[in-house]
């Protein structure tokens, strides 16, 4: 392993080095093999990694150090990957589910002018979400960690003549580096307790460490502000939905395979702090659960194909935050990995019907493509299957064991949670139903399926979102059925999950919910076929216009600090300081106006002048001092 | 002797150039002065062989009982900002001979007698001898803003002459009660921090040496001199002032005020303070300016306080860190200036209204401004970060509270980088014409290597670590 782990986050910067040069120069066939070649022999190498890689309880992470960032007395910090079970699975899913999306892209952006450019920014991304995943301290995963801020603001923004979508992309960085200066922060902190940034060092050190329980919560708290941040959770959740300004695989790449991950990975990779702060956990299942209810709302009265999916993944985000809030950490880590599939296809389906309807995005404009699609259709009909968590579908079992954990944890959250499931249901068989059912009502255009490019990353997904589920089948159905439970044992600790619940009120949850889930799914075929929402009335209005999340802001935040801004240039800067300070100019300027009559052109004046002026000054100085 | 060279071969060439009535542009002599430098410290500094001599320590007057020295050193702190000040020369010189415009000979002429004063200030180990050469520097700065400036530039020179004469007085004041009061040896540094560890009651004349530093920095509230200074000179002229004199003040700090007080008596933590506001207010201003060389400089007077906060600490990190941030910003800093020189001379960029969809008609140098830009905001992997980590880090060990006004002027950089970033880069271009030129071979040669440079410290920073530790 240690031979060619370099080579992983390697390969897909040396082609975004390659695509980024020859952006202009290189054919696009070479572009399209280099793109997605590049991530797809990381993802090989990744396999042989995931294969070799010590799992299971107690199993070491391995550690090969590359060199030193910071080499000073006090402190040291190595250029280093620590390869574990978390580690692997993260970068499986990364090249895997990258490389669908990096091929799928090929069809996708085929007649874009900026073809080199994008791939380059895309193979920036992979790299930057490896180097995330794959360092051994805070400091790598803040490169990453800030590195796919900087991807996601080049590629929202990708069509930089627009305008709106530049605005989007700065919305994006900004809002994530608030996230990303709690991270600073609790790195400073870390350091200051432990001395180290290592995880390794940090987690051995961690038990019998003499930290207080305040520099834990504390630590913790500034961590999951960088979570909220990067996995867009209240209250910096707003930038994902705008982040829709970016091309179709764009948002694939964003909201499945990477970034709004890194939180989870984050809170997962420092499990052991945060089972030390309770208070911390507390605080993430209700942050969790909220952003979960609130965006399961908005999701539902959207008539954009893709700002549906894009509050769909901020609500399942906040599902997975609830559960780590719980404590489950794999049940979290599982729904990473189903969602990474469902909602990859999810957005490729979405990109195929905007292609065929020539970048439409209005729902209330589509209908009955069913017929015009049947590839993009089925696979669509799967994928929304299994995010409502119909078994047995990838999404069923991981849904169903983030809440188990809930049932055990808080019944109130637990309550919240099933609610969400209920919705999720809804508003994505809406928008199954609003786009694919009915009637056309946009008789215009003459939608197409899309190329085999494209289509067959779809299958592929909509395979993986079927089977997915089933390395993680719960112990009611199947002793020894959950291997990812066992697989990442070595990270999580083994105390998760803990079934002590009667099998029978297990399967009773599991009916509870599928009933529920199944009506909701026949409300919406008998809502939504062939039909759309009328106008929005009532609590209707709140969730078409997002519960003026973005209006508040604006209005509290971005336009006081603006105005602060202003009035200190205004009333300190210009008039002020600047007045009194900048003054000295003019009025120098005037004096020496004024006092041209002493300029008699006599140097015997001047000298005179001038050594009273010294003897004075030395006088002044001297005697007015001692 | 070779070390002298740093400080004779500009001088000499610089009153030669700046007396002459030659027409032709003699340009090239500053490129060739300045690359020859740039190569000579690199090869002084990074072979730890004898061959460099790298210290003269010669007698020079008695200044009544105290002895001064002509003394020079090329290593540690000072050798790295001779290398910063070569290096910013060479590609200020290469830069020159790729623009149309010529400036009469007079113009490189005194830019040169600059470059032989910052590196004496560098360099000098003796009180006086630095204080010598931190006035030279004001000589030809008087004149370049005076006479190439722009709209304004009497009023804002005359304002940066007075405060900067102010301060110098108060320093000259500092440095002649040092001699009548405290009687050193001689004005060597060793010598001055010897005795003043033995005196007890000197809370008055650090101030003065601080103040007199502040003002070059420029701290807050004695930046005003500065954005109007820079908005009304050559850009060239800019570019010496922020990427080099600015560090003058810093180094200053750090070599000097920190090095002849002992540490106990100086306890500026209300100046911290005050400084830590000026860095959350620059950047407000920097956010709601329009004009990109205001927007730069108030993003370099945030820049410099963290800097200065960051001395402060003293701690190995946060000095280090300071002093790698200097370096780095110096870098970055002229990158930035460079590149907005090229877009205002080819595009007319003036303000963020005044151009847009640059990216589109000129890719290459958007592609530049944008790397230096990114390093602006700190981004990992480019310099600008590893000095801001060290800094921050350094601020929340000693003090939470100034750490949390450096990141909050680290999030507004963000939003003033970006903002004037895309203002000027994306969108459909308008008010540009698409001139069909290319970047000439020596502008991706003078971008490329700050880009490289940029990066290569944001991935590797030991190699100017190490240099800082010899």
């Amino acid at each position: 392993m240690e031979n060619y782990i370099w080579l992983i986050p390697l390969l897909p910067f040396i082609g975004f080095i390659i695509n980024g040069l020859g952006r202009n120069a290189l054919p696009k066939s070479l572009i399209s093999l280099i793109g997605p070649g590049v991530v797809f022999i990381s993802f090989i190498l990744s396999v042989m990694v995931f294969a070799a890689v010590p799992s299971g309880a107690g199993a070491e992470p391995v550690i090969i150090k590359m060199f030193d960032i910071f080499n000073l007395e006090n402190i040291k910090i190595p250029f280093a990957f620590q390869i574990d079970a978390l580690t692997s699975l993260f970068m499986l899913i990364i090249t895997g589910v990258g490389f669908l999306i990096h091929v799928y892209a090929v069809g996708y952006m085929h007649d874009d002018k900026g073809f080199g450019k994008f791939f380059s920014y895309f193979n920036l991304f992979i790299f930057s979400m490896l180097i995330l995943v794959m360092g051994s301290n805070f400091m790598m995963m803040y490169i990453g960690w800030e590195g796919v801020g900087l991807c996601s603001y080049l590629l929202i923004g990708f069509w930089y003549q627009n305008k709106d979508y530049t605005i989007a992309a700065r919305k994006a960085f900004i809002m994530n580096r608030i996230g990303d200066i709690g991270f600073l922060i609790a790195m400073f902190w870390i350091f200051k307790e432990f001395g180290t940034l290592e995880y390794k060092e940090v987690f051995t050190a961690l038990p019998t460490s003499s930290i207080s329980k305040g520099a834990v919560t504390g630590i913790t708290l500034l961590l999951f502000l960088a979570a909220t941040g990067k996995s867009a959770q209240l209250p910096l959740f707003t930038w994902l939905p705008d982040a829709m300004a970016g091309p179709t695989p764009v948002s694939a790449l964003i909201h499945a395979a990477t970034m709004v991950t890194a939180g989870i990975f984050m809170l997962t990779r420092c499990n052991l702090l945060f089972d030390m702060a309770l208070t911390t956990r507390e605080l993430v299942a209700w942050v969790g659960i909220i952003t979960a209810l609130i965006t399961a709302t908005i999701a539902m009265r959207q008539n954009d194909i893709k700002k549906v999916l894009a509050y769909s993944t901020v609500s399942q985000l906040g599902l997975m935050f609830a559960a780590l809030g719980m404590g489950a950490y794999v049940a979290a880590v599982f729904h990473v990995l189903t969602h990474a599939f469902f909602k990859a296809l999810l957005f490729m389906g979405s990109g195929s019907v905007i292609h065929a309807m020539g970048g439409e995005q209005d729902m209330t404009k589509m209908g009955g493509l069913r017929k015009l699609m049947p590839k993009t259709n089925i696979t669509m009909l799967i994928a929304c299957l299994a995010i409502a968590g119909i078994p047995p579908l990838s999404g069923f079992f991981s849904k169903d064991e983030m809440l188990l954990s809930m049932f055990l944890g808080n019944k109130i959250i637990w309550v919240l949670g099933f609610i969400v499931s209920v919705l999720t249901a809804f508003y994505m068989f809406r928008w199954y139903f609003m786009t694919f059912y009915g009637e056309l009502r946009n008789k215009e255009v003459h939608p197409h399926e899309s190329p085999a490019t494209m289509t067959v990353p779809m299958m592929v997904l909509a395979v993986l979102s079927v089977i997915g589920g089933f390395i993680g089948i719960p112990a009611v159905f199947a002793a020894n059925g959950h291997k990812l439970n066992d697989f990442l044992a070595g990270v999580t600790g083994v105390h998760e999950g803990g079934h002590e619940i009667a099998a029978s009120t297990e399967i009773m949850l599991m009916a509870g919910l599928l009933i529920f889930v199944a009506g909701a799914i026949s409300l919406t075929y008998k809502k939504y076929n062939g039909k759309t929402d009328g106008k929005s009335e009532g609590i209707w209005r709140l969730f078409e216009n997002k519960w003026y999340v973005d209006e508040i802001y604006q209005a509290v935040f971005i336009n006081q600090t603006e105005n602060l801004g202003t009035m200190l240039k205004k009333y300190v800067e210009k008039a002020g300081i600047a007045k009194a300070l900048f003054g000295v100019g003019s009025l120098s300027v005037y004096i020496s106006k004024q006092t041209k009559s002493v300029q008699t052109g006599h140097i015997g004046t001047y000298l005179l002048l001038m050594v009273i002026g010294i003897v004075a000054g030395i006088g002044f100085f001297f005697f007015g001092m001692l | 002797m070779l070390l002298l060279l740093l400080i004779l071969l500009p001088l000499v060439f610089g009153a030669g150039l700046s007396m002459t009535n030659y027409k032709k542009s003699l340009g090239f002599v500053g490129t060739a002065i300045s690359i020859y430098l740039f190569i000579f410290t690199m090869l002084a500094l990074f072979n730890n062989s004898d061959v460099f001599q790298k210290e003269i320590l010669e007698p020079w007057f008695k200044m009544g009982n105290v002895q001064t020295y002509i003394a020079l050193n090329l290593s540690g702190l000072g050798g790295t900002m001779v290398l910063l000040t070569t290096f910013v020369y060479s590609l200020l010189f290469l830069y020159f001979a790729s623009v149309k415009k010529n400036y009469h000979n007079n113009f490189y002429g005194l830019l040169l007698i600059m470059f032989a004063g910052l590196n004496g200030v560098f360099l000098a180990q003796d009180l006086l001898l630095f204080y010598f050469f931190w006035e030279i520097v004001l000589i030809p700065i008087y004149f370049l803003i005076g006479i190439w400036g722009g709209k304004n530039r009497i009023k804002a020179n005359t304002t940066f002459f007075i405060f900067t004469i102010f301060g110098s007085f108060l320093m000259l004041a500092g440095i002649i009660y040092i001699g009548f009061h405290l009687q050193p040896e001689s004005y060597l540094l060793n010598d001055i921090k010897a005795l003043s560890a033995q005196h007890r009651n000197l809370e008055l004349l650090p101030v003065l040496f601080l103040i007199a530093f502040a003002i070059k920095i420029p701290i807050f509230p004695l930046h005003t001199w500065q954005p109007p200074v820079y908005k009304a000179s050559d850009n060239f002229v800019t570019i010496i002032l922020s990427a080099l004199m600015a560090k003058m003040g810093l180094f200053a700090v750090i070599n000097w005020l920190v090095g002849m007080f002992p540490l106990k008596s100086l306890n500026f933590d209300n100046v911290l303070y005050v400084a830590g506001f000026g860095l959350v207010y620059a950047s407000l201003i920097a956010l709601r300016s329009n004009h990109l060389k205001k927007i730069i400089a108030f993003s370099s007077i945030s820049h410099l306080a963290l800097i200065f906060m960051s001395i402060f600490t003293y701690s190995e990190i946060g000095l280090k860190g300071a002093f790698f941030q200097m370096f780095s910003h110096g870098v970055v800093v002229l990158g930035m200036w460079l590149s907005y020189d090229y877009m205002h001379r080819k595009y007319n960029v003036t303000n963020i209204k005044s151009v847009r969809g640059l990216a589109k008609i000129d890719p290459s140098i958007a592609v530049f401004w944008t790397i230096f830009c990114l390093s602006n905001l700190s981004l990992p992997l480019t310099s600008n970060f590893i000095g801001e980590f060290s800094m921050l880090n350094a601020l929340f060990l000693y003090n939470p509270v100034l750490c949390v006004m450096g990141c909050i002027g680290a999030i507004l950089s963000a939003a003033y980088t970006w903002r004037m970033n895309n203002a000027i880069l994306l969108g459909e271009p308008n008010n540009i014409k698409d001139k069909k030129q290319k970047m000439t071979p020596v502008l991706y040669l003078v971008f490329g290597t700050l880009s490289f440079v940029v990066i290569l410290l944001g991935v590797y920073p030991s190699i100017l670590f190490n240099l800082i530790q010899n």
